[in-house]
């Protein structure tokens, strides 16, 4: 009997593990929110979420092309991306400008550095950035819960920070709040987390030392002075640091790879956000703190790592 | 709970289509090839020649270095060539072919000894002359390292009965049948070592091989039975010797320097055969096993037996493409030449049908870091991967790749499916052949 002998390297099993079933549980676990976010903000949501998933994925797949490389779409990293844009962009964004964001996610945030998984920042939080500074006043105009209208109210914490009004913790947990399309609902998004943190898709340790980071910073601010600060349920619950910490600051490819690194990347995000959520101009830090904090990765990285066993 | 170590992977095991089948003596082969090689590969010169006629057991060649030993005839018959063979390792190596005269006349005298009057010294000439080695996969000579613990004090000799590599059912079929014999071994390497006591360091999930083992040493009060968590990879000797015994090996030492020595469950089998009957090693027991082999099986094997004598035993293969392995399938190596011998460090060969739409590519590293959470010698594989891929020689040292010992738990976490494993191999042998260039330019 003739057979075929295939020769390679070993090992000769693996585990079965692929970018894109950590891609294709990233967006299960963000299907609750997806879902919120078209409860409270209807077709809005549908048209923002459908335009950024489009954008992102043609886009990544012309610049490949240009660049005579093959084609990575079907990692569906690219719709992670897009769906992330979305979910942190005003409700009432207008499209055209959103396809520019995601313009920006995938060439600048992504490709720019040879594509997934030599990216330094995180595509998504790229784009959003790049969006800041070219569409300054769109990108801070909300809207009200089940309406499109762009009436310009003020986010939770844009409220706290400038007019020092609290929101009920009760709105912010179940999301009937302004902000971004799909930060809102607390519940939504933790559902997603623990989905993620349940099929091991990230490590614990980012999202809790971000969290626990901003809890103690509040906790400590709060109870020296419960006037101008809020309590640690309200800073957590408001505006993008729950998404933040489960959907961004533990983004792989941009977060550190040891244990001890992650503990600090994510303590570093929380402090970052607080310090800017305090003493910022903006109301929101959660942006700028990933995405400082992912140029500090290589540092993280370099000095956690790990002493070999025996050594 | 059982105890264990720190990251590793937890893998289909796949035993099932060989544990339960007792060890079966394979009909005499036509013909062997037995590779004469030492450890390392080094080609060693025969005492034989071309037409000559040898016998079961008998000298083919003897050590001319420390870390080298006897290689004895598998069969009785007539020497029709000695050259180049194919090697499972080696890819090619030196060796002798032996056309069988169907006798199996035996070059040795067969009988009982006594053990218990012979002096440590002799234990190790016996065992060395009878050509046992390391029989776990290493196959790194047993007198040779039963010798390097000489002047260091050993207490515990730990037996490894893990198994951690998946389908392979050698050691638990030999711990099961010939457990008397094996704890004769025991006793006998406990003398060579002048140690107290001995560990069985057995997965947990054996359950009917720790009953059975706890029976059979219920007398003996200088043998524990250690149950280990079934994970990969587990059997590893610093691995082993950490969770087992709670030791740690510092870098670059070896286990006599925390004062134990770990065999494998087959060589502490091969010394009790050596040592109390007189018998040298040129027969070992191994698992045919895998979806793409009809009939697996548990085999004893003379050395030097054909791969397609063995597949015509085991009726033939059940898979028109796939991979035939020697070894387990994470650190075993792929062959494709039937003509391939058993050498002693053989421990199976296993059949697995090839379905190109399993296979991944290998895509570009998320950075996950899943690698770092598994690597049980807490290295960071991706870094290394980059690397090696940029060829970065003087940084790769600094990430201690010598500290890798190529188990692949990193290769199988990984969902790029980034071939860690050779390329860690890769970068080993870089390393080791750039330090010799440099270590020969200082010299002169």
């Amino acid at each position: 009997m003739a057979a075929d002998f295939i020769i390679s390297d070993s090992p000769y099993i693996h585990s079965g593990k692929s970018t894109k079933k950590i891609m294709f549980l990233v967006m299960l676990a963000l299907l609750p929110a997806i879902f919120a976010s078209v409860y409270y903000f209807r077709a809005g949501a549908i048209y923002l979420i459908s335009t950024c998933v489009i954008s992102c994925v043609v886009f990544e797949y012309l610049i490949r092309k240009i660049r005579h490389k093959e084609t990575t779409i079907y990692d569906l990293s690219a719709v992670v991306t897009g769906i992330l844009m979305a979910l942190i962009l005003p409700p009432n964004f207008p499209l055209g400008a959103a396809v520019v964001g995601c313009l920006a996610a995938v060439f600048l945030g992504k490709e720019v550095f040879g594509g997934l998984g030599s990216n330094i920042f995180n595509p998504a939080l790229v784009g959003r950035a790049f969006l800041m500074a070219t569409f300054p006043v769109l990108t801070t105009t909300w809207c009200e819960p089940f309406s499109l209208q762009a009436v310009t109210t003020a986010t939770p914490l844009g409220l706290m920070k400038f007019q020092n009004v609290t929101t009920d913790l009760q709105s912010l947990f179940w999301g009937n709040v302004s902000g971004s399309l799909g930060e809102t609902s607390a519940i939504a998004l933790l559902l997603g987390g623990i989905i993620l943190l349940l099929y091991r898709v990230i490590d614990w340790r980012i999202p809790f030392g971000y969290i626990v980071t901003v809890a103690l910073i509040s906790l400590g601010f709060h109870s020296a002075n419960p006037a101008s600060y809020a309590g640690p349920l309200f800073e957590i619950l408001a505006g993008g640091l729950i998404i933040g910490a489960f959907f961004m600051a533990s983004d792989p490819v941009t977060s550190p790879v040891t244990k001890k690194g992650r503990l600090i990347f994510g303590a570093g995000c929380g402090l970052l956000t607080m310090i800017i959520r305090y003493w910022g101009g903006l109301p929101e830090g959660v942006m700028y703190s990933i995405l400082f904090m992912n140029a500090l990765r290589p540092l993280i990285d370099k000095f956690t790592r790990p002493i070999c066993f025996g050594g | 709970m059982s105890k264990t170590f720190k990251g590793g992977i937890f893998l289909p095991e796949n035993k099932h289509l060989s544990e339960t089948l007792p060890i079966e003596i394979i009909s005499l082969p036509n013909r062997v090839i037995i590779p004469l090689a030492f450890y390392g590969g080094k080609k060693c010169e025969p005492n034989i020649k071309e037409g000559d006629r040898v016998s079961t057991g008998q000298v083919l060649c003897e050590p001319q270095e420390h870390i080298s030993t006897f290689i004895h005839s598998s069969i009785s018959g007539v020497v029709s060539k000695i050259g180049e063979f194919p090697h499972p390792v080696l890819k090619k190596s030196y060796g002798v072919l032996i056309e069988s005269d169907g006798k199996d006349l035996k070059g040795f005298e067969e009988g009982e000894r006594n053990w218990q009057s012979l002096s440590g010294e002799e234990i190790i000439k016996i065992i060395k002359e009878a050509g046992v080695v390391g029989l776990g996969g290493a196959g790194f000579p047993t007198h040779a390292k039963l010798r390097i613990q000489d002047k260091k004090q050993v207490d515990a000799f730990l037996i490894n009965l893990i198994e951690c590599e998946p389908y392979l059912t050698v050691d638990y079929r030999l711990a099961l049948e010939r457990f008397d014999e094996i704890l004769s071994g025991i006793n006998i390497l406990l003398k060579v070592l002048r140690a107290e006591k001995a560990y069985l360091a057995v997965a947990a999930d054996k359950k009917e091989l720790i009953e059975h083992l706890s029976v059979k040493t219920r007398e003996s009060k200088n043998v524990e039975i250690i149950t280990l968590k079934h994970k990969y990879p587990q059997g590893e000797e610093s691995q082993l010797i950490k969770a087992a015994l709670g030791r740690i090996i510092p870098k670059g030492k070896l286990p006599c320097d925390v004062g134990v020595v770990v065999d494998n469950v087959q060589t502490v089998y091969a010394v009790f055969e050596a040592v109390c009957r007189k018998k040298p090693f040129y027969e070992r027991v191994i698992t045919v096993t895998g979806r793409g082999i009809k009939e697996p099986k548990n085999l004893l094997v003379r050395i030097g037996t054909r791969l397609q004598d063995i597949i015509n035993y085991c009726g033939g293969f059940q898979a028109d493409k796939l991979r035939i392995i020697y070894g387990g399938p994470m650190m075993g190596v792929a062959q494709d030449n039937l003509d391939m011998p058993i050498t002693k460090e053989t421990s199976g060969i296993i059949c697995l049908p090839f379905n190109k739409k399993e296979e991944i590519k290998e895509s570009a590293c998320l950075r996950c870091g899943r690698c770092v959470d598994v690597c049980p010698r807490n290295l960071l594989p991706l870094e290394m991967n980059r690397l090696i891929k940029n060829k970065k020689w003087d940084e790769l040292e600094a990430y201690n790749i010598s500290e890798c010992m190529l188990c692949g738990a990193c290769n199988y976490i990984c969902p790029a499916n980034i071939p860690l494993a050779a390329r860690m191999a890769l970068g080993k042998r870089a390393l080791t052949s750039i330090k010799k260039v440099r270590s020969r330019k200082n010299g002169s």
